[in-house]
């Protein structure tokens, strides 16, 4: 415990000095801080708008946003959550752009759970346990596409991402206690929705 | 009969499943070339530095909180500026000040004992085509003395001391002094300083409001065609309004107090200039103190 706990610390500790360096116009500095949260920042992006165009542009207006804005942030600390919160309110008005132009997307078709289970009884049993884990995330990820985007977010960045709340709640913007509340009726709401696609 | 919750290990896989693993490959490097393009903004000072934060919410309570110190400081200014438009309302007397005719003597004593001052009167004239605009300058030392500078071709002065009433003219020549002699003898003291007032009204005193000059509130005294304008404070004349009530003879004259400026004045204004030449004649017989309401001259 000593030792991740050393390990966190120092990672802290280079993040900062890496926020401190891009706030004095360092690009290399920067881009250390991209290349670390690209991933999940297109991911909290792309679970807001559900589209990788649409993702990968509000990451980039988010980064180069935050890139202008770096001077101006006072605690190096607060760093993620402030990066988060940029991203957020990128896809969320891209979103809304999209929303006026009234673009619908389609996923594709699933792969129905029946055929998955009578395909199961031609399997041994392990391949059917597989069969049943890869129903069972099938089957929470099209739950997973019919919540709201906000739900979506805070359940990306909490289980995906293992993002802690705090910085959850700063990156949408809200209070601890809602962030706990929002997470909560998030999984409340994914279970609704599993249980409907069931 | 309801499903239980997926394990939280379940939920991440399934969710990871669902979100694409990494960015596309190319994205990095946009942001890296628009960043190398884009100039960094730095921090705002003092109050509005929240107004750069790239948080919406920031933004708005920057907004906001100024927004709220904008209107508090509207108030505060709306509220002095209402006290004191009260308090200059509370200067201004609701109705007449009392007796017209009683103030009118009020004025003609307050001329009596005129205190140290400085003041420049306008004077403007139409009469029937004929339009004369000049400025007189006047000066009290507070003790009975005074000064008068008319910007007439003559550059006339008049210095009254005491029993004596110096004049300086030039009708006749060089610049002469002479004490109570020549075209402008027998002029009051302290006459144009009154812009002509006078005690006395034959068709009565009557009271017209109260009106600014020079910032100041004054009484409108009326008397038949003519108005004077009377400080509330110091009880001079401010303005003079002198209209011509005979129609056949059309004219008007106006007074008026330009510049305003009580306290002490430089000894040297009341004192004839060292070697001035002076008129060997004897004053004008029966002419030595100055009349506190004698006839006044125009310019």
């Amino acid at each position: 415990v000593t030792v991740v706990a050393a390990n966190e610390a120092q990672k802290s500790s280079i993040d900062a000095a890496l926020v401190r360096r891009a706030a004095r116009g360092d690009i290399a500095a920067f881009d250390a801080l991209v290349a670390s949260r690209l991933d999940r920042c297109y991911r909290l992006a792309w679970a807001i708008l559900e589209n990788d165009a649409d993702a990968a542009d509000a990451t980039q207006e988010a980064f180069v946003a935050a890139w202008r804005q770096l001077p101006r942030l006072r605690d190096p600390a607060a760093f993620d959550g402030w990066l988060n919160r940029i991203v957020a309110n990128a896809a969320r008005m891209s979103r809304r752009h999209r929303i006026r132009l009234r673009e619908v997307r389609v996923r594709p078709a699933a792969t129905p759970v029946d055929d998955l289970a009578t395909t199961a009884l031609a399997a041994g049993d392990r391949e059917q346990r597989e069969l049943e884990a890869v129903a069972e995330r099938d089957a929470i990820g099209r739950a997973f596409d019919r919540l709201r985007p906000e739900e979506r977010a805070i359940l990306a960045l909490h289980h995906v991402d293992e993002r802690p709340v705090a910085e959850i709640a700063r990156a949408l913007g809200i209070p601890v206690g809602t962030a706990k509340w929002r997470l909560h009726a998030a999984r409340r709401a994914l279970q609704r929705s599993i249980e409907a696609e069931a | 009969m309801s499903r239980p919750m997926p394990s939280d290990a379940t939920l991440k896989a399934a969710l990871a499943a669902s979100l694409p693993p990494i960015a596309p490959p190319d994205l990095r490097e946009r942001i890296l070339d628009q960043a190398r393009t884009t100039t960094q903004q730095h921090r705002l000072s003092g109050l509005v530095a929240p107004l750069g934060d790239p948080r919406v919410s920031e933004r708005r309570q920057a907004l906001l909180l100024i927004a709220i110190l904008l209107l508090v400081a509207a108030l505060v200014a709306t509220a002095t500026a209402g006290a004191l438009l009260e308090q200059r309302r509370q200067r201004l007397p609701i109705g007449p000040p009392g007796d017209p005719t009683a103030l009118a003597n009020s004025v003609g004593e307050a001329y009596a004992r005129v205190p140290a001052m400085a003041l420049a009167v306008n004077w403007t004239s139409h009469s029937t085509g004929i339009h004369v605009a000049g400025l007189t300058h006047h000066w009290a030392d507070g003790t009975g003395r005074f000064r008068l500078e008319l910007n007439d071709r003559d550059e006339t002065i008049y210095i009254t001391t005491g029993s004596h009433i110096w004049i300086r003219y030039r009708l006749d020549g060089p610049e002469t002094w002479a004490d109570n002699r020549g075209p402008y003898a027998d002029h009051g003291g302290v006459g144009d300083l009154m812009l002509d007032f006078r005690r006395e009204c034959g068709p009565g005193w009557s009271f017209g409001g109260t009106d600014l000059i020079l910032g100041r509130p004054a009484f409108r005294l009326v008397c038949g065609a003519q108005a004077f304008w009377i400080d509330s404070e110091s009880l001079l004349v401010l303005r003079l309004e002198n209209g011509t009530p005979d129609p056949s003879h059309p004219g008007s004259l106006v007074g008026e107090v330009v510049a305003l400026h009580f306290g002490p004045q430089s000894p040297d204004l009341f004192e004839l200039p060292a070697g001035a030449a002076v008129d060997p004649r004897p004053p004008k017989a029966g002419a030595a103190t100055p009349s506190v309401e004698g006839p006044s001259a125009l310019p």
